[in-house]
C-alpha cells in the first residue's frame, strides 16, 4: 500500500508525518519517542556511523569539528565540509538527517519511498533542486516539493473550520516566510509568498552571545568564545536562555570562560532590545507581502503562527500592535508544517497516480483543494531598447510573474538582432531585476538557427509552470519550426546527475545512521 | 597650274587637319570647347523610399571621350567627394560610414570599382553611365546646412593606375543630419572635456592609480566610440578659475550637448571612481547625488548605478538620500512605501549566486530595518 509521507526539512528541527488510513496526518515519533528530530549531524570518530539528533547535539561540544548544524542554510550553495578526507556537500548531510527520519519512521510503518519534503518558501530552483536530491540520496522518491508556509496552512485548513484571509507567520530556526492567502472550507488559495533566508531562531540565539560576550567581557575582561568548540557549546546555552526568556522575564546563567566563571542575567528587556533589528526584518517583509497581496493589516482576519521562533512573547505582541489582534497558535508551530507536507503528498498522489492511493485516504482529502502560485519571477536576458537613452542595452525581461496562480504558461516574441545570426544563447533567469548582474540565471543553452537571414526574424518563447512547480521553457524560430525545449528536473545546470546522484545514493545507503 | 596647285594645296591642308585635329584633342584633353565628347560627369539627386523611409540617393554619372594608351584597356572608375563649401583652397573631407567605400585608411568617402576593358584608343561613351548610386545616409559631412559638394569621377588603367580621364562636377547639397562631424569632434571635444573635470572631481581632483585608470578607461572608451583620435586640453575647452566653476562650467555644456546615454556613462563612471577610494565621506556622496540632478537624470536610475556600483560599505555613514533616494520632506507613510519597496528588491537578490551579492543585499536588508526603525521613531517622537 502507498504510504504518503511529508517531511518538515528544518534549519533546527525536523520532522516526518504520514497519512492515516483516513487521510488525516499524523507525526512519526523517530526512534529516541521525540516527535522532531534536531537537524544536526556528528560523524563518529571510531566507529564510522552517523548520529543524527539529539545524540549530535549532544556530542558536538565534545568535538565541534566533527558536527554539523544548520545546513539548510546552505543549500544549493557551493559549502563543503571536509570529514576524514570525505568532502560533505549539504545536500549529502542533509541526505542523512532524511536517511535517519526514514529509518526510523520504517521501523513503524514498513518501507517508505513517496514522499513530498518542504523547503522555505523564498527557496530558489537550485536549492529546491538541491533539497530533492538530498531526499534521492536518502533513498526516497520526491514526488514533490512544498512552501514551508503552504503546508502548515494546508494543515490549518485542513483540520480546522475557517474561511477568510490568512497571513501565515513563519520563523523558523534559520529562515522566516510570511505567506497571505485565502482560507474557504478546505480550499486554500495562495496569493504571495515572502522570505528571509537569514532569519531564524539561531540569529535570535547570536543575539544572546552577544549578550554573554559583553558580559563575560565585563566581569572577567576577556573574550568568551575562542574556538569553534566554545562556539558550539554557547549556541545551546543561548539556545536555553532564550526559551527560558519566552516563560519568564529573566534567565540566569553561570558562563565557564578560558578565564574563569562569570554569572549573567539576562533580562527579556535586554533581549528584546537586542532582536529589535531581526523583528524589524520580519515587519518590513510582513509590508512587501501585504504589498503583494494589495491588502492592508485590517484585510487579514487570522495570523497562524508557525516555528519555534514564534514562542518569543516579543514577536505575538508586534503582530497583535500592527493587527489589533493576537495571532493564533491553533496548530502545533513544529509540527505543523510535516503534517501539511503529507497532505500535498496525498494532493500530488490524487493528481498523478489516483488508482495508488487507498480509498480511505482519497475520501479524507476529497474536499481538500490548493490553489499555490509561482514563487518567483522567471524571464530571459535580451536586448530591447532603451527609450530614455535610444540605445540597445542589455536587461532581464520577466515572462512569468511571481506569484502567479499555477498552472501557468506565457508567451512573448523577441527577434533577432543581427544578419545571418546562427545562433541564440538563450538564458533563463530567476529573480525579480531588469538588471542583468542581479538575477539568477539557472539556465544558459545555445539554440541553433538557419543561416542567411536578415535580422529581426521572430522567435516565440513560451514558459510553463505546472502544479508540482516543474517549470518548462520552449523557444521556437517561427520561420523555421526549429525549437528549444528546456526542463527543469534533477540532471541540469550543474546539479548532480541522475546517474551520480544514484551511485552517491548507493554509498549513502551503506552508511550507519543512527 | 594655278588651279592644280589649288587643289593640291587643299588636299595637304585637309590632311594636315585630319592628322592634327585628332592629335591636338588628345593632347589637349582639357579643352572641352574644343572637344564636343570630352569627358564629363553629372550628379543627380534622386530621392528613394527604402524600408518605407524617403532617403536622398545621389546617382553618379559619366560619359565622353576615353583615351587610352594601347588597345584593350583594362580600366577602373572611380569617385571622390568633397566638401568646397569654404573654397576649393580649403576642401573638406565628406566621410562614409560604410567600409566598402572609404579609403584603405581614414574614414573619408572613396568609392571605386571596375569600369571594363576599352578595346579601342580612343573611345566615346556617348551616353550617361550611371557608375554609382549612393545613399547619402552612408555619408558624413563636416557641417550641418548647406553645402557645395565636389565630385570627381576618373578612369584610371588597372595595373599602372595611369590616370587616363578625369571629370569634376558640382552640386548644392542641404545637410539635414544633426550635425556635422567637424560640430561632432568640436562637441565631443566639449563633453570629453566636461567629463573629465567631473571625473576628476569625484576622485576630489587628486585621482590614485585605480582611479585614474578608470578615468582614462571610460575616455577612451568615449573616444573610440567617437571614431576620433580626440586629443583635448581640458583647460583651453573649458577655461575655468576655480575648480567649483569648471564643475558649473562642465555641468552646463553637458546638459546643453552630451545625450543622455553619455550623461549615465558618466554619473556610472563618476559613482565608480568614488568607490575606488573608500571610505567615500558624506560629502561626495551628496555631491553623486547632486551632480545626477545637476546631470537631469532620472533618479531611479541614479539609484540603480549609485547601489550597484557604491555598497553600503563603502560609504561613511550612509546617507539614505542617497542611498535610497529618500526625501526627507515626504511623509512618512510615503517613505515607507519607499523602503518597501527596496526591501522588496533587495530581498530578492539574497538568493543570488555571487556571494558578493548576496553580502551587499544582505547588508541592505539590514540598512532599510535600520532606516525603517528610525524613521519610525522619529515619527512618534
Amino acid at each position: 500500500m502507498t504510504k504518503l509521507v511529508g517531511i518538515d526539512l528544518g534549519t533546527t528541527f525536523s520532522a516526518i508525518a504520514i497519512l492515516n488510513s483516513i487521510g488525516r496526518p499524523e507525526i512519526i515519533p523517530n526512534s529516541e519517542g521525540e516527535r522532531i528530530t534536531a537537524s544536526a549531524v556528528y560523524f563518529d570518530e571510531d566507529e564510522g556511523g552517523v548520529r543524527v539528533g539529539i545524540e549530535a547535539i549532544n556530542s558536538r561540544q565534545i568535538n565541534s569539528e566533527r558536527a554539523v548544524r544548520f545546513v539548510k542554510r546552505h543549500m544549493g550553495t557551493d559549502w563543503t565540509k571536509v570529514i576524514d578526507n570525505h568532502t560533505w556537500t549539504p545536500q549529502e548531510i542533509s541526505s542523512l538527517i532524511l536517511k535517519k527520519l526514514k529509518q526510523d519512521a520504517e521501523k513503524e510503518h514498513g518501507a517508505i519511498t513517496d514522499v513530498v519534503i518542504s523547503v522555505p518558501a523564498h527557496f530558489d530552483e537550485t536549492r529546491r533542486k538541491a533539497t530533492m536530491d538530498a531526499g534521492t540520496l536518502a533513498g526516497l522518491n520526491v514526488i514533490g516539493i512544498v512552501n514551508e508556509p503552504v503546508a502548515a496552512a494546508l494543515f490549518y485548513a485542513a483540520s480546522h473550520d475557517i474561511s477568510g484571509r490568512v497571513l501565515v507567520y513563519d520563523l523558523g530556526g534559520g529562515t522566516f516566510d510570511v505567506t497571505i492567502l485565502d482560507i474557504k472550507g478546505k480550499s486554500t488559495k495562495i496569493l504571495c509568498s515572502q522570505g528571509d533566508h537569514a532569519l531564524g531562531g539561531i540569529d535570535f540565539d547570536h543575539k544572546i552571545i552577544e549578550l554573554f560576550e559583553q558580559e563575560y567581557q565585563n566581569q572577567c575582561g576577556a573574550r568568551l568564545i575562542q574556538s569553534d568548540q566554545d562556539m558550539a557549546k554557547f549556541e545551546d546555552e543561548a539556545e536555553d536562555v532564550k526559551k527560558t526568556l519566552s516563560r519568564r522575564n529573566s534567565a540566569k546563567k553561570v558562563l565557564y570562560g578560558a578565564s574563569g566563571s562569570a554569572r549573567v542575567e539576562i533580562t527579556r528587556e535586554q533581549f528584546e532590545k537586542a532582536i529589535e533589528s531581526l523583528i524589524a526584518r520580519t515587519e518590513m517583509l510582513i509590508d512587501v507581502a501585504l504589498d503583494e497581496a494589495k491588502s492592508s493589516p485590517k484585510d487579514i482576519n487570522k495570523i497562524l503562527l508557525v516555528g519555534g521562533s514564534t514562542r518569543i512573547p516579543m514577536v505575538q505582541q508586534r503582530l497583535t500592535d500592527k493587527f489589533g489582534f493576537a495571532p493564533e497558535a491553533a496548530v502545533n508551530v513544529d509540527e505543523c508544517v510535516a503534517l501539511g507536507a503529507s497532505i500535498h503528498a496525498g494532493l500530488t498522489m490524487l493528481r498523478e497516480k489516483p488508482e495508488s492511493v487507498p480509498q480511505g485516504i482519497a475520501g479524507g482529502l476529497r474536499d481538500v483543494k490548493l490553489k499555490d502560485v509561482c514563487n518567483h519571477s522567471y524571464g530571459t536576458i535580451c536586448a530591447p531598447l532603451d527609450e530614455q537613452t535610444g540605445r540597445h542595452v542589455v536587461r532581464n525581461t520577466i515572462l512569468l510573474k511571481k506569484n502567479t496562480p499555477l498552472p501557468c504558461s506565457t508567451t512573448q516574441t523577441f527577434y533577432t538582432m543581427a544578419e545571418n545570426q546562427t545562433e541564440l544563447q538563450v538564458m533563463i533567469t530567476q529573480g525579480e531585476d531588469e538588471d542583468p548582474d542581479f538575477v539568477n540565471k539557472i539556465a544558459t543553452e545555445i539554440f541553433e538557427l538557419p543561416g542567411g537571414r536578415p535580422a529581426g526574424r521572430p522567435i516565440r518563447v513560451e514558459y510553463s509552470y505546472d502544479a508540482n512547480q516543474r517549470m518548462h521553457c520552449e523557444f521556437e524560430d517561427q520561420e523555421s519550426g526549429r525549437k528549444l525545449e528546456v526542463e527543469f528536473c534533477i540532471g541540469k545546470d550543474g546539479e548532480l546527475s541522475q546517474s551520480h546522484v544514484n551511485q552517491q545514493a548507493e554509498t549513502l545507503q551503506k552508511m550507519k545512521v543512527q | 597650274m594655278n588651279t592644280a596647285a589649288i587643289i593640291i594645296l587643299t588636299a595637304i591642308m585637309t590632311a594636315s587637319l585630319i592628322w592634327v585635329i585628332p592629335r591636338l584633342r588628345s593632347l589637349l584633353p582639357g579643352l572641352k570647347g574644343l572637344d564636343p565628347y570630352h569627358f564629363e560627369n553629372r550628379v543627380e539627386l534622386l530621392g528613394k523610399s527604402i524600408d518605407g523611409a524617403e532617403i536622398d540617393v545621389l546617382a553618379v554619372g559619366m560619359r565622353g571621350r576615353i583615351t587610352t594608351p594601347c588597345d584593350s584597356c583594362d580600366t577602373n572608375v572611380s569617385v571622390e567627394i568633397m566638401d568646397i563649401t569654404e573654397g576649393l583652397l580649403e576642401p573638406l573631407r565628406v566621410l562614409c560610414t560604410q567600409s566598402n567605400m572609404r579609403r584603405a585608411e581614414g574614414m573619408e568617402f572613396f568609392f571605386q570599382t571596375h569600369n571594363g576593358i576599352i578595346p579601342g584608343r580612343d573611345a566615346i561613351l556617348p551616353q550617361w553611365r550611371t557608375v554609382l548610386e549612393l545613399s547619402c545616409d552612408v555619408l558624413r559631412f563636416p557641417k550641418r546646412g548647406q553645402r557645395l559638394l565636389q565630385f570627381t569621377t576618373r578612369i584610371s588603367q588597372v595595373g599602372t593606375g595611369r590616370e587616363l580621364a578625369v571629370a569634376k562636377t558640382t552640386l548644392n547639397y542641404f545637410v539635414a543630419a544633426a550635425e556635422g562631424y567637424l560640430d561632432f569632434e568640436k562637441r565631443m571635444e566639449q563633453i570629453l572635456a566636461g567629463g573629465y573635470i567631473l571625473a576628476h572631481q569625484a576622485a576630489g581632483n587628486q585621482p590614485n592609480p585605480e582611479q585614474q585608470k578608470l578615468i582614462e578607461n571610460w575616455l577612451n572608451g568615449c573616444v573610440n566610440h567617437a571614431a576620433a583620435n580626440l586629443t583635448i586640453d581640458v583647460h583651453k575647452v573649458i577655461p575655468s578659475e576655480t575648480p567649483e566653476q569648471a564643475v558649473d562650467k562642465a555641468c552646463e555644456i553637458l546638459i546643453q550637448r552630451a545625450d543622455t546615454n553619455y550623461r549615465f556613462g558618466l554619473i556610472e563612471v563618476c559613482v565608480k571612481i568614488a568607490a575606488a577610494a573608500q571610505p567615500v565621506s558624506r560629502p561626495l556622496q551628496d555631491w553623486l547625488k547632486n551632480l545626477s540632478e545637476r546631470l537631469e537624470l532620472p533618479a531611479d536610475r541614479f539609484q540603480a548605478i549609485y547601489q550597484k556600483y557604491l555598497p553600503l560599505d563603502a560609504q561613511e555613514n550612509p546617507d539614505p538620500a542617497c542611498v535610497l533616494g529618500i526625501d526627507p520632506t515626504l511623509p512618512v507613510e510615503e517613505t515607507l512605501k519607499r523602503l518597501t519597496e527596496e526591501y522588496r528588491k533587495w530581498n530578492s537578490r539574497v538568493n543570488h549566486p555571487d556571494a558578493k551579492v548576496r553580502q551587499q543585499a544582505d547588508k541592505m536588508l539590514s540598512y532599510l530595518t535600520e532606516v525603517r526603525s528610525c524613521l519610525l521613531a522619529q515619527s512618534k517622537a
